[in-house]
């Protein structure tokens, strides 16, 4: 059964993700995507407090305007997943890649391990892992400028 | 709203915000007081952090008399999440206080646009854009009374972690009401998770509850991410700094290697000098022949002469040199050899914990491929880097000396080369690098779908399959085109360089000869000593790679056999010569890595086995079992407190003593390649065939192992591949029974089998465990019901601990998993079979 016309999701006035359905009492929820890289907006399950699942939102379009925007501004938070906008320099020293990049949660300066860290998930997606595991995205490499491309190129 | 008073306070703090003028405040030194605990003094600066000046002296504004700041961390998100200034978390006596620099709140796009990438013409000028430094914006200020708090933890998300703090709901019963403080990247996950316990700790001395939790700061050291001394990055699979490798040093080191052999390598130096020198005779031979006799027609016995010398230069030069490769081979084989078994050698001798922190692939390529790059410049690289010099120097000198203004020209385009082959190498490195992975990826994808044809077949997806690999075939094509277009560019060019260079020497030489200023003989001999001059010169080029790459392999190999196991034997070890089995975990708490700095394995476990106890192990996956029959084993030592076997600490106790009384059946028992014979004696090769024979008739082997053709000598193949599971569990009980050890640890012994085989394992282990202490790990609990008592694990913590019965009668975790595998049980079984 579909939830999505019956739910509503919003924060409380501590900050907490709920879940309102129906006349029961809002539970505290986590979002957890099941497709993260091949359908980030879609099938994004609700776990509460003990994990369990609680509902599964199948296209977050279906879900009224506010509670959209609340999912997504959790799955924002929960997701500290960088996505790479433009790089700005790639310094190579003894095989270790120091990328200074501008990122849609702002610039950031970030030290990779080598070429095994730039992940080939699909044609044009790469993610890349820098030396403390933080992850940044690149879901569509032929989009970013011309010298981000020329200086990611050598290490694809 | 529920939870009133404590949304209360929240709520009130939550919109407090200190103000851009009350930032610029006097600078106010946070010290931690002496004597709050050892922790934070323990962890040193790790958990005071330097503020910026003007929050320092907000936040001595914002505390209460008597209040003093003890965490003083930074985390890199923002409120929402970003990048930006950096959050602080300051944790006092009293309370915890978060400052967030109240940035834009994310930019949450439609659905269609969040995805897309903005295209940008242009970048922020330079890296210097990072590196102004923020001016102080208004910070949103939370503060918890830490009394209000029942719990505080750190808890990792993709990509980050967040700092919650629990609140006691209203509801009885109700779980607590979780408030995210802060967000930070997976940069600051360790510490600020850390820095949560610690806080945690405070919070339940405030409240006077009894400290729980492990220790912190006591850790294992783990695999490094930066270089201490300059705080560079290490290369992937390795501990070493390229930079702060002290190569001369190193290479010192490795050429001690030809030490035992020293005579034979002069002696092949000595050849290659000689070689080197005997090159550079044929031209001036040749020069005498054409200026002394062919030229002037006279001196015809000199013709023979220098013939038969030519001839002899280059028989011997053919002679000497087959020697010194043959001596080179030779002397290279050796030290091979040396090498590697010095390296594997000293494996064996490593802990568990070094397996863990070095990749399988890691540890394979220090015994092999770097050993291999260390024997590749001690016979070849040093000796040819020796050999080039010479020769590009002796050739200079010979041309100097013939004709200075030639050799002039010979000399031109020699920087032209040193460029070329720097160009060359630098493009030509990174297309090969993608044409191996290539190459290593399509051979993933043929091992995958060829190994899986079944699969492939049985899902009619041929056609898919032949599209993936066209089009990494294609990816192939084209970088190896791309690799022949480089080739194509570099090669002729260097050619036509040198090319211009030996028509200009003809061009100039032959004014030279005509004007009779120079003889044709030395113009001969001089393009000759050309043609030899350059060859090197392209090589000598790649010797800082060389060095490079020679000085980090040895000090890769060097690291490995200078690491001393972690699991280190005390000096005054003692040897048990038969264990009682008497067994004491004392506070043991034990995390395998730092990266589980917020939640250790095991915490505070306390149990006491007397000799021939059956313990049995129970617990839901990941809850610690086999980690504690691993620090048993002394595999790892605890992060924290003692195992005492037989009231000694086994840190005390020899290892080899300790091992070859203990005996361990796994689920997935290993044996290796060999008979069944040899691999039921592994532990006592000195067994005799009755004692194995023994042996496999206690295990329940026997009977399947005479049916093979070849009995006991039966070939088990690669991990006893040509046994069934059953069979290679009871191999395996065999060779624990022959062991005849004093302790016994079944992890999971009979998970895999069928429940014919199960029954014929079991009554194999019921006469294995007789007289010994055991601990046994199974899922099924049924399996268990030889046991003396139970331990049940939940969370890395010992949850209950007492026999069958009265764990039923507790009726807790054990009745619950009873209960449901009873059902299951029922369900699938015929009434009366269903037993505990």
């Amino acid at each position: 059964m579909r939830d999505e016309g019956t739910i509503r999701l919003a924060y409380d006035v501590m900050g907490r993700f709920l879940l309102h359905r129906g006349a029961e009492p809002p539970i505290p929820v986590r979002p957890v995507r099941l497709f993260p890289l091949s359908d980030p907006e879609g099938y994004i399950l609700l776990l509460d407090h003990e994990e369990k699942e609680v509902t599964l939102i199948r296209n977050m379009k279906e879900l009224d305007p506010a509670s959209r925007q609340a999912l997504r501004q959790e799955l924002e938070t929960a997701y500290i997943v960088p996505e790479v906008l433009c790089i700005e320099s790639i310094e190579e020293e003894f095989g270790v890649l120091h990328f200074v990049a501008h990122t849609d949660r702002g610039p950031r300066r970030f030290d990779v391990r080598g070429r095994g860290e730039i992940q080939f998930v699909r044609p044009g997606y790469y993610i890349i892992r820098d030396i403390d595991g933080n992850r940044f995205d690149i879901p569509n490499l032929f989009a970013l400028d011309a010298r981000s491309l020329a200086l990611l190129d050598p290490y694809l | 709203m529920e939870q009133a008073g404590v949304a209360s306070a929240v709520r009130e703090s939550f919109r407090k915000r200190v103000s851009r003028a009350s930032l610029g405040g006097k600078v106010a030194r946070v010290v931690v007081p002496k004597g709050w605990g050892r922790m934070v003094e323990m962890m040193g600066d790790t958990f005071r952090e330097q503020m910026p000046e003007h929050l320092e002296g907000a936040v001595r504004d914002l505390l209460d008399e008597g209040e003093e700041p003890r965490i003083t961390l930074s985390a890199d998100l923002d409120r929402n999440a970003r990048f930006g200034g950096s959050s602080w978390l300051i944790a006092t006596n009293r309370r915890l206080l978060i400052l967030s620099p109240m940035g834009k709140p994310s930019s949450l796009a439609p659905a269609g646009e969040s995805r897309k990438p903005k295209r940008r013409r242009w970048c922020l000028p330079g890296r210097e854009a990072l590196e102004v430094p923020l001016l102080p914006p208004p910070y949103h200020l939370i503060h918890v009374p830490l009394a209000k708090a029942v719990e505080v933890k750190a808890r990792e998300t993709v990509g980050g972690g967040v700092l919650q703090v629990g609140f006691q709901a209203e509801e009885e019963g109700a779980p607590p009401v979780r408030v995210d403080l802060l967000r930070f990247s997976r940069t600051h996950l360790l510490r600020i998770g850390e820095a949560a316990q610690l806080i945690e700790r405070m919070r339940q001395e405030l409240a006077g509850q009894e400290k729980a939790g492990a220790a912190i700061g006591n850790r294992r050291k783990r695999s490094r991410a930066r270089c201490e001394r300059c705080g560079r990055v290490l290369p992937p699979g390795s501990d070493t700094c390229p930079a702060c490798v002290n190569k001369g040093k190193v290479l010192i080191r490795l050429l001690g290697y030809l030490g035992p052999y020293w005579k034979l390598s002069v002696l092949s130096l000595l050849a290659s000098i000689g070689l080197t020198a005997l090159a550079l005779t044929p031209p001036y031979l040749m020069r005498l022949l054409i200026d002394e006799v062919l030229t002037p027609r006279k001196n015809a016995h000199l013709l023979f002469v220098i013939t038969g010398i030519l001839a002899a230069v280059h028989l011997v030069r053919l002679a000497v040199g087959a020697g010194r490769d043959w001596l080179n081979s030779w002397l290279g084989q050796r030290v091979y050899f040396d090498l590697r078994t010095q390296i594997y050698r000293h494996v064996q001798r490593l802990s568990m914990g070094f397996y863990d922190r070095k990749q399988v692939g890691g540890v394979l390529s220090r015994i092999t491929s770097d050993a291999g790059t260390l024997h590749y410049f001690l016979v070849g690289s040093a000796q040819n880097l020796l050999i080039h010099t010479l020769t590009v120097a002796g050739i200079a000198v010979m041309l100097f000396v013939m004709n200075w203004r030639l050799a002039l020209i010979v000399l031109m385009p020699t920087p032209l080369l040193i460029v070329g082959t720097f160009w060359f190498g630098r493009r030509v490195r990174v297309v090969y690098r993608r044409y191996w992975r290539l190459i290593s990826s399509i051979n993933s994808l043929l091992v995958s779908t060829i190994s899986g044809a079944r699969v492939v077949k049985s899902f009619g997806q041929e056609s898919r399959e032949v599209g993936r690999f066209e089009d990494r075939s294609d990816e192939f094509r084209n970088t190896s085109l791309a690799a022949a277009r480089l080739s194509v560019i570099y090669y002729p060019s260097m050619a036509l360089i040198t090319v211009i260079s030996t028509i200009l020497i003809w061009l100039v030489g032959g004014q030279q000869v005509l004007a009779g200023t120079l003889s044709l003989g030395m113009l001969t001999a001089f393009t000759s000593y050309m043609w030899q001059f350059y060859a090197p010169i392209s090589v000598l080029c790649e010797i800082n790679n060389v060095l490079q790459q020679t000085a980090t392999a040895a000090e890769r190999v060097f690291e490995v056999l200078d690491t001393e196991p972690d699991v280190a034997e005390s000096p005054n070890a003692i040897t048990l010569d038969r264990i009682e089995g008497h067994i004491e975990f004392r506070d043991v708490c034990f995390s395998y890595d730092e990266a589980e700095a917020l939640e250790p394995l095991l915490k505070n476990i306390n149990l006491v086995v007397q000799p021939g106890e059956m313990i049995g192990l129970v617990g839901a996956s990941g809850s610690g079992k086999t980690t504690l029959v691993n620090l048993l084993l002394r595999f790892y030592d605890p992060t924290s407190g003692q195992i005492l076997i037989d009231g000694h600490d086994l840190r005390d106790v020899k290892l080899r003593c300790l091992r070859e009384q203990m005996a361990v059946v796994l689920q997935e028992p290993y044996l290796f390649k060999g008979t069944i014979a040899e691999n039921i004696a592994y532990g006592r090769p000195d067994a005799t065939r009755e004692q194995i024979i023994e042996a496999a008739r206690a295990a329940n082997a026997h009977d399947f192992i005479i049916k093979f053709p070849d009995g006991y000598d039966t070939e088990v193949g690669e991990r006893g591949g040509r046994l069934s599971g059953g069979e290679r569990q009871r191999v395996s009980i065999a060779r624990a029974l022959l062991n005849d050890p004093r302790i016994l640890i079944l992890d999971e012994a009979t998970a895999s089998v069928d429940t014919e085989t199960e029954k014929q394992i079991q009554e194999a282990l019921e006469q294995l465990m007789k007289g010994r202490t055991c601990f046994a790990i199974a899922h099924r609990l049924s399996t268990l019901r030889m046991a003396t008592r139970l331990v049940v694990l939940d969370g890395g913590r010992i949850a209950e601990i007492g026999t069958h019965e009265e764990l039923i009668a507790k009726d807790g975790i054990y009745a619950k998993l009873v209960k449901i595998q009873s059902e299951m049980a029922k369900s699938i079984a015929p009434p009366g079979e269903v037993g505990r």
